[in-house]
């Protein structure tokens, strides 16, 4: 039930992105998230504020060097107290409004991934969060072993981009970026 | 003479490790729209004119050196501009992150359409090739070709590394270079073959996104910009990397813009500012400006016609003097302080003295790697190296301020005090030259030469000499400046005398020969064309032709007359330094272009004579707040600014320039705006204009606009030119030229029109008036002569004898009846008096006249006659008639009839319509009797006279009738 509740969500991720087709056509070179972590934290002097998700989705088709992510707001977990917490989904993020931040594009480089080898690779492409799109560039490391890629990938995410308004009062709490960590395990279909 | 010994201690070669005094180029900024932060300017681009358009995220602007101007498009719309060309029309075509296309042409600007759809993202890059097709790149959607007809596209379905294209090129014309997020594509499009390949990280690029791509000096070569691994050169001959530039050295993020330069290569970044790649020392440096608030994200770069360069940077434009002009400031830990003398030896190495010390450097690395320094400090006083030489063993002469002449071996660091000459070892040293053997130096206390020979080799050995002064002929003996020339002369720069040459050991003191005006000279130079150039305290500049010296002052442009040194430079320019700045005076073109404190040249100060060439032909400068460094090019610059007509203005209303430029009479209020594209000093842009046609000579004014509210009809040209000193002979001149009509009735076409006019007026009244004259006449006549005819009849003898016969028969029987008759008889000649002298009667009047007349007739024959009249009253009174013209039909009608008992006469006077008619019936007499037949025609003719209608005669059922028009009273 859950692996069919998650291939629907893929599928339809793959409509929102486009890339739906690539899909059905190089099956053998598309690489689905089998096991993720999306974790953020900003400094500020007075508050730390940190969260992670495990609930990230994503494809890598390879062949088309193109790929798409996405992740629910509402599956962030771990923050420093249920305040906070409804503080990012309603206040931050609007999650209701804007439910999931979502990475589309394609790859730079054009090495097989298909291969086993570590990879240092670069993402272009649209960066969606909090329903405002950004053009980005990431960088992030491919480990690919025995058909299993292992990307982790850090990044910036600047609030002012995002249109993510702060209340004044908490302005000082909250840092104007937001550092995210992304850990994933892709398996070919 | 203990006291006055100088310790020349060599204190070694000790290291300077200096980064904080690296080389500067001036810079300024500009707010492209005053205090919008949130503007991000994308692109800059330069125009045929020179102008720079910058595009922005809020908007296009044109800098007309005063301020941007923004472009108001059609609909006020907010465009957001990524791209920005020219094509060869003179079109400017900005493209917009919407993926829509606007061209400005001429103040009207219009949308691009075209049947086959347009791209729907972000313009990248818009190019055109050799057959002038249109290329533009787009951020997704690949590249479109537009060959003023037909838009084609050319995706990755055509081979394009990648439809997110960054960049475009056409180095050879012919093909286009894009690049792209794969790699650089490779596209020929002929005859609709598309021919495309590219060249990505599988290839060897090291970077897969390709951000810019710019044409090399080297030919065949680009530079390619990337998003993450700096740049590198690129081989277009063969397709393959030249040179990867230390790629691995880069660490300044994104490239999106290059622009070379001679020694140097700028690169725009996304993060770090304007990063500056040596080539010689093959290494990066950011933070190249000395304004520490230069923005990080330069988004493009442009060279404008002066040299200057342009960095469009967030809210804001940035300029900088390039390579041209550099500085390297005075400042704590610095030595480029109190630059008294300055040399550039044959080794590229610059020899410079700051207060105390003198120091060396690489000519191409000053500043910035090791300097060496040599400590010539005496026990008590300070020293100060006034004049600095390198002779032809390559020791270095160091003249000094009253501590006299030193001689120095570079290579052991061993010195000696040239105490030989009384003049080297008192003297002032102001001025070391030589040539081959001989140095000569110059002091206050006159000149001396050494002459080297082979023992001189040596340090140790006395060099011979020779010293002049006033008393040896030379005119001053205190002397500013030595030059040995091309033919071996040496020449003076003194104070007092002027100039003086010494050739074939005679001294020629052009001053005191009243050859040369100036007492007070400081600086000479040699150019090109072995020409002596002097520079004066206060009288400008001297050129001497082997004739005569030509003088040039403020009104060949130079800025100040009092000049401390000069230098000419490779390619025929004079530099000379003045306390404002630098003037770079071009003799052939007579211009001069000035360098002051608008190029950061206004605090320097500059010393006397402190001035050399280097190998490659730079004039370094020294001043007691830094060194200074101009490099002369062979394109060098627009040395003067290129007046534009902006817009002309016809009662204020822009006109279409390229149009119709004929106007009627009454389209006489002309305003023209005008700019020009001189961005150093705008401030300095003085205008002058001729309107051919009205102005009598060229005016000058400070404004940039000029108005003339009522130009009568005529050719006019409009004349504008621009300068940024008092010299506008070398100006280009900007034209519109025009024409107002003549107004319709200054024509001649109208002239000759109205006189015929008049003439055919004239003509018809004078027809008239004869022909009036003439009908006047005829009806004088025709009067006259039914005037006669009536008096002919009242004397006609029948008439009168019938009369008279009547009247006897009845005088005698009826005398109350014959009284009757006279009485009739006497009125009817009176009335017929009366009124033969009338034009017009009453119709009642004639009626009496007629009632007379036949009364008369009555008597005579009875019964036999008769008359009835059936006329409306009215009529009567109100119609009129002809004198006499019944009483003549009547007449006619008894004339002619025969009357009797058995034949009466019946006439009848009635009126049918607007005719009066009288008929008779007709009993033709057998005997006629005598007459002209002429009695009726008169009736006609007068009638003819007063109406249009006829006079009606016919005879209808043996009836006699004749019709006369009634006549009204109008």
């Amino acid at each position: 039930m859950v692996l069919k509740k998650m291939i629907l969500r893929v599928v339809l991720l793959f409509a929102v992105t486009g890339i739906s087709v690539a899909l059905a056509q190089n099956t053998a070179t598309v690489f689905l998230i089998r096991k993720s972590t999306v974790s953020f934290h900003s400094n500020t002097k007075l508050e730390l504020i940190k969260a992670s998700s495990t609930d990230l989705k994503g494809v890598i088709d390879a062949s088309k060097r193109t790929f798409a992510f996405s992740v629910a707001m509402k599956t962030f977990e771990g923050f420093n107290s249920p305040l906070q917490k409804e503080h990012f989904n309603e206040n931050y993020m609007e999650s209701d409004k804007f439910p999931t931040a979502n990475f589309s594009g394609h790859i730079i480089e054009e090495d097989d991934f298909t291969k086993d080898g570590t990879y240092n690779i670069r993402a272009k492409g649209k960066f969606s969060i909090h329903g405002v799109e950004q053009e980005r560039i990431l960088q992030g490391d491919l480990v690919v072993k025995n058909g299993v890629i292992r990307l982790t990938c850090m990044f910036t995410v600047f609030l002012s981009e995002h249109d993510i308004k702060i209340p004044r009062i908490v302005h000082e709490k909250l840092a104007s970026e937001i550092n995210v960590v992304v850990a994933a395990d892709f398996m070919a279909k | 003479m203990k006291n006055l010994r100088i310790y020349l201690t060599l204190i070694g070669m000790f290291l300077l490790l200096a980064p904080a005094v690296a080389q500067t180029p001036f810079s300024k900024k500009i707010d492209i729209e005053e205090e919008n932060l949130t503007l991000k300017a994308n692109v800059l681009f330069k125009d045929h004119n020179g102008f720079l358009w910058v595009g922005t995220s809020e908007g296009l602007f044109k800098y007309n050196a005063v301020t941007p101007e923004k472009i108001i498009f059609p609909a006020q719309e907010k465009l957001y501009i990524t791209a920005l060309y020219e094509d060869e029309t003179g079109s400017i075509w900005a493209g917009c992150k919407s993926g829509q296309l606007v061209i400005i042409k001429n103040h009207s600007i219009t949308y691009f359409k075209n049947a086959t759809s347009l791209p729907t993202v972000p313009i990248t890059a818009i190019c055109s090739d050799a057959q002038k097709r249109l290329w533009f790149g787009t951020a997704g959607q690949g590249i479109y070709c537009f060959d003023s007809s037909t838009l084609y596209n050319i995706t990755t379905a055509d081979g394009l590394g990648d439809d997110n294209v960054n960049c475009l090129a056409t180095p050879g014309g012919n093909k286009i270079i894009a690049g792209t997020d794969r790699g650089i594509s490779f596209i020929s499009f002929e005859r609709g073959k598309k021919n495309i390949h590219f060249f990505s990280s599988k290839n060897g690029l090291p970077d897969n996104i390709v951000r810019s791509i710019v044409s090399a000096r080297q030919r065949n070569m680009i530079w390619v910009g990337m998003q993450s691994k700096g740049i590198l050169l690129f081989d277009l001959s063969n397709e393959k990397i030249a040179d990867t530039l230390s790629t691995a050295k880069w660490k300044f993020g994104q490239v999106n813009d290059i622009t070379e330069l001679k020694n140097e290569t700028l690169i725009a970044t996304e993060q770090s500012g304007i990063v500056c790649y040596n080539k010689s020392i093959r290494n990066y440096s950011d933070k190249i400006l000395r304004d520490t608030v230069f923005p990080k994200r330069v988004a493009d770069m442009q060279t404008d016609n002066e040299g200057n360069i342009w960095a469009a940077s967030e809210n804001k434009m940035v300029s900088f003097t390039g390579d041209y002009l550099k500085y390297w400031y005075a400042a704590a830990n610095t030595p480029f302080i109190k630059v008294h003398a300055l040399l550039a030896d044959d080794e590229n190495k610059l020899w410079f003295t700051p207060d105390l010390r003198l120091y060396q450097s690489s000519i191409e690395n000053l500043g910035k790697e090791l300097l060496q320094s040599y400590d010539i400090t005496p026990p008590k006083d300070h020293i100060d190296i006034t004049s600095l030489y390198k002779d032809k063993f390559g020791f270095i002469w160091i003249g000094t301020m009253g501590e006299g002449l030193f001689r120095m071996n570079t290579v052991t660091g061993k010195w000696r005090r040239i105490d030989e000459d009384p003049i080297a070892y008192y003297g002032n040293i102001l001025s070391i030259a030589g040539k081959d053997d001989q140095v000569w130096i110059s002091s206050l206390n006159g000149v001396a030469r050494f002459n080297l020979n082979a023992s001189n080799y040596d340090l140790a050995v006395k060099i011979s000499y020779t010293n002049f002064s006033k008393n040896d002929g030379l005119g001053s003996d205190y002397i500013y400046h030595i030059l040995i020339d091309s033919k071996k002369r040496v020449w003076f720069a003194t104070d007092g005398a002027g100039v003086a040459v010494f050739d074939n050991n005679l001294f020629i003191n052009f001053y005191l020969g009243k050859l040369f005006p100036s007492k007070v000279t400081y600086s000479l130079a040699e150019d090109k064309n072995h020409h002596i150039w002097i520079s004066t305290y206060n009288d400008g500049l001297f050129e001497y032709d082997e004739k005569t010296f030509i003088q040039y002052g403020l009104k060949n442009g130079l800025t100040d007359l009092a000049i401390t040194s000069i230098a000419a430079d490779e390619y025929n320019n004079i530099i000379a330094v003045n306390k404002k700045g630098i003037d770079v005076f071009n003799p052939a073109k007579n211009i001069v272009q000035h360098y002051g404190s608008e190029s950061g040249f206004g605090e320097m100060q500059p010393n006397l004579n402190s001035i050399t060439k280097d190998p490659e032909g730079n004039i370094w400068i020294g001043t007691d707040n830094g060194i200074v460094r101009f490099m002369s090019q062979p394109s060098f610059r627009v040395f003067t600014p290129i007046a534009v007509i902006e817009s002309v203005g016809l009662f204020n209303t822009p006109l279409n320039t390229a149009g119709e430029n004929s106007f009627a009479y009454d389209q006489n209020n002309f305003s023209f705006k005008f700019s020009a594209a001189y961005y150093k000093a705008p401030e300095k842009i003085k205008f002058q204009y001729y309107l051919e046609g009205y102005s009598k000579k060229w005016e000058s004014t400070g404004d940039r606009m000029i108005n003339f509210p009522q130009l009568h009809s005529g050719k006019y040209t409009m004349k504008i030119r621009a300068s940024a000193n008092d010299n506008f002979d070398a100006s280009p001149i900007a034209y519109y030229s025009f024409t107002i009509k003549k107004s319709f009735w200054t024509t001649w076409w109208f002239s000759l029109l109205a006189l015929l006019l008049v003439a055919a007026i004239v003509y018809v009244f004078v027809k008239q008036r004869i022909n009036s004259v003439r009908k006047k006449e005829y009806a004088e006549r025709e009067k006259f002569q039914l005037q006669y005819d009536a008096l002919k009849n009242q004397v006609n003898p029948h008439f009168l004898f019938n009369s008279f016969n009547a009247l006897m028969n009845i005088v005698d029987d009826n005398p109350k009846e014959a009284s009757l008759l006279i009485k009739h008889l006497s009125q009817f000649y009176r009335k017929m008096t009366a009124y033969s002298q009338k034009e017009l009667i009453t119709l009642s009047e004639e009626l009496e006249l007629l009632t007379s007349y036949l009364y008369i007739q009555e008597k005579r024959y009875g019964d036999a006659l008769q008359i009835s009249v059936s006329i409306e009253q009215g009529l009567k009174r109100t119609t009129f008639i002809p004198p006499l013209v019944l009483q003549l039909l009547a007449e006619n009608a008894v004339k002619h009839n025969t009357i009797s008992k058995q034949k009466p006469l019946h006439i009848d006077i009635y009126t049918e319509g607007d005719m009066l008619i009288m008929q008779n019936n007709i009993n033709i007499k057998l005997e006629k009797e005598e007459s002209e037949g002429v009695g009726l025609q008169n009736i006609k003719n007068r009638y003819k006279i007063l109406t249009y209608r006829e006079v009606v005669e016919e005879s209808v059922n043996n009836m006699f009738i004749v019709k006369l028009p009634i006549l009204y009273a109008d």
